[in-house]
């Protein structure tokens, strides 16, 4: 905005140069015009004077051959007084021409010719009366002639001063008028000159400013150019990569799919097993009760033994299956997360394992987690049983504790049994895997593998730390908001 | 227990082990339990028995195995409680499915109980010996 003002005002000032240009012709053009004409005066002046001053010389050169022929009566003599009169006439139409009507030599020239007519008069008279045989120089003692030459030097006189102080006034005027007009000149060319090389500045370096917007406006849109390729070759780079991300998302959609056929596989697997297997097994276990029971009195000790092995090998095998349906279904529901109070949960699941009278659980302080409620559980009872199960003999002691860590806390199951050696600490945690005989302690190896199972699928983790003949201490960690994976 | 409150209670046994049907024969003997017992070893089967002329219109029980070929278990569910006739048909389940999915399924469709049969003989013969006792006592539709 203040730009456009800007140049306004320039360009104003670039036309107020023009003007001035224009006023300062006109003004020398009227001052040249008034200095013509007080030189045409200065010059008519001159001309007056001495026109003036020659009509004067006729008028006596005239008189003089007038007197040379009254003198002598010869008529060689009156040859300037008649090659006088026409001059005299023209010098007279001359004067009129060039004394303004206005002018103050006006009435001297009336005067004049008034004077000189009569002055031609007398001396025709006087040469007319000579030629007759009259007494022509009686009629010039008289002194009219001398009279009027008199006059007419008078007046020429005073017709000359007149017009040389009028010549001098006007060329006094012209003068000054001159010196006006060259300073004029000067100082309107000098100011013009600087406006006009000002209003060239302004309009030159606008013109450069532009020139350099330009260029500046050039240069941008170029760097804009290279920009739009650069975000086009971006573009076409995203392109590409979302193309790739969406053959990978298709892959992974399949992958899912097939992942998702497996699972399912593995659900019906776990109906099977938990329920087709566990049938036949059952009528194992009845036959051999009944004939146990149709046997009656014909049972020896030895028939009554082995009848009793096959039934432990029964349930043995039920519990595995059982187990592996127990792994299968763990944490494959999707279950709502609730506030629970964990302490009171740890005291459900003591509830729900039952342990022998002689085994004792105590209960640390336990915080509210917000979480499903069946993993948890799940995982408690496991390691309670397992703590159970391996306890000391003859009144175990376990003890449950909560510790919290910056996003997770830490729960422990420790029990007083004879430990785990080092080297199998991982090994615990594997499906079926377990340490002790089957025969002397009845274990699947199913409960630790569902404790990591679960704690893994919830974002946890599960350890033991134990040393053989200690006791051990199984912990796992719960996600302060916990997110199945 | 009073014996003049227990009536006799007419049981339909749906099942198509033959192990298991003599299973539950074999406790009702132990038991000495007097109620007479009827055996379908399919859904179909057990259909036509509940509405054949044969089986009587009072105190009926159905001891229900959800494993079962044709017709599950659940489906016969499903046709007995869309039955106007069979609608109030006390049912018990007794199966070896300990599937939450089969658990709710039922409960769903108004079964009176849901057994898992027990791995021994023994533990068999007690749980039929409670059942008959409670069904003996109880008003049926």
């Amino acid at each position: 905005m203040i730009f456009a003002i800007d140049l306004r005002g320039k360009l104003f000032a670039s036309y107020a140069c023009a003007t001035l240009v224009l006023l300062l012709g006109l003004a020398t053009f009227l001052l040249t015009r008034t200095l013509d004409r007080a030189l045409a005066e200065s010059g008519r002046a001159r001309i007056v004077v001495r026109r003036s001053l020659e009509l004067e010389a006729l008028v006596l050169s005239a008189e003089s051959a007038q007197r040379g022929y009254l003198l002598t009566g010869e008529e060689r003599y009156l040859k300037p007084y008649h090659e006088a009169e026409p001059e005299v006439r023209d010098l007279l139409r001359e004067l009129e021409s060039a004394v303004d009507t206005d002018s103050p030599a006006r009435p001297q020239l009336t005067h004049l010719e008034a004077s000189v007519s009569a002055k031609l008069a007398e001396l025709d008279r006087t040469v007319e009366l000579h030629a007759s045989g009259g007494d022509g120089l009686a009629l010039v003692r008289t002194g009219e002639g001398l009279r009027l030459t008199d006059e007419i030097r008078s007046v020429v006189g005073q017709i000359a001063a007149t017009t040389s102080v009028a010549r001098l006034e006007s060329e006094a005027r012209l003068r000054l008028v001159r010196t006006f007009v060259v300073w004029l000149i000067g100082a309107g060319n000098i100011t013009a000159f600087a406006l006009a090389a000002l209003v060239n500045g302004w309009i030159s370096r606008a013109v450069s400013d532009l020139h350099a917007a330009n260029l500046d406006l050039g240069q941008r849109a170029r760097d804009l150019e290279a920009q739009a390729r650069m975000l086009s070759s971006k573009e076409q780079r995203v392109a590409a990569q979302l193309e790739e991300q969406r053959f990978l998302g298709a892959r992974l959609a399949m992958s899912n799919e097939a992942l998702r056929v497996s699972n399912t596989d593995l659900e019906q697997f776990a109906y099977v097993a938990s329920h087709d297997l566990r049938a036949p097994l059952r009528g194992i276990a009845n036959i051999s009760e009944w004939l146990e029971d149709d046997l009656g009195a014909q049972v020896t000790p030895s028939v009554k033994r082995h009848l009793l092995a096959l039934r432990g090998r029964v349930r043995r095998l039920e519990a595995l299956i059982s187990g592996i349906a127990a792994y299968s279904r763990a944490g494959r529901c999707e279950e709502a997360v609730e506030s629970i109070d964990v302490g009171r949960l740890v005291r459900q699941c003591v509830d729900l394992v039952a342990p022998p009278p002689e085994v004792t659980v105590s209960i640390g302080p336990m915080p509210t987690l917000v979480a499903p409620r069946t993993p948890l559980q799940q995982i408690f009872m496991n390691l309670l049983s397992n703590a159970i199960k391996h306890g000391a003999p003859g009144g175990g002691a376990i003890q449950v504790e909560a510790s919290e860590e910056p996003d997770k806390w830490r729960f422990s199951v420790s029990d007083n049994g004879p430990g785990i050696a080092a080297e199998y600490h991982e090994k615990i945690f594997a499906l079926f895997q377990t340490l002790a005989p089957r025969d002397k302690v009845e274990g699947t190896g199913i409960g630790l593998a569902v404790v990591k199972k679960l704690t893994d699928r919830y974002g946890g983790e599960v350890r033991v730390a134990s040393r053989r003949g200690e006791g051990a201490t199984f912990s796992f960690t719960w996600p302060k908001r916990s997110e199945p994976r | 227990m009073n014996t003049a409150l227990q009536k006799r209670v007419n049981i339909l046994l749906v099942e198509d082990d033959e192990l298991d049907v003599e299973n539950v024969e074999r406790a009702f003997r132990k038991n000495n339990t007097p109620n007479p017992l009827w055996v379908a070893l399919d859904g179909e089967e057990a259909l036509r028995i509940l509405r054949g002329p044969d089986y009587p219109k009072e105190r009926r029980l159905v001891l229900l195995d959800l494993n079962l070929p044709r017709l599950s278990g659940i489906e016969l569910l499903q046709e007995i409680r869309s039955d106007p006739a069979l609608r109030p048909l006390s049912v018990v389940v007794l199966t070896t499915s300990n599937e939450d999915r089969d658990r709710t399924e039922a409960y769903n469709l108004n079964v009176a109980g849901y057994m898992l049969k027990p791995l021994t003989f023994q533990s068999f013969v007690e749980l039929m010996s409670t059942l008959n006792r409670y069904w003996m006592l109880a008003e049926l539709a």
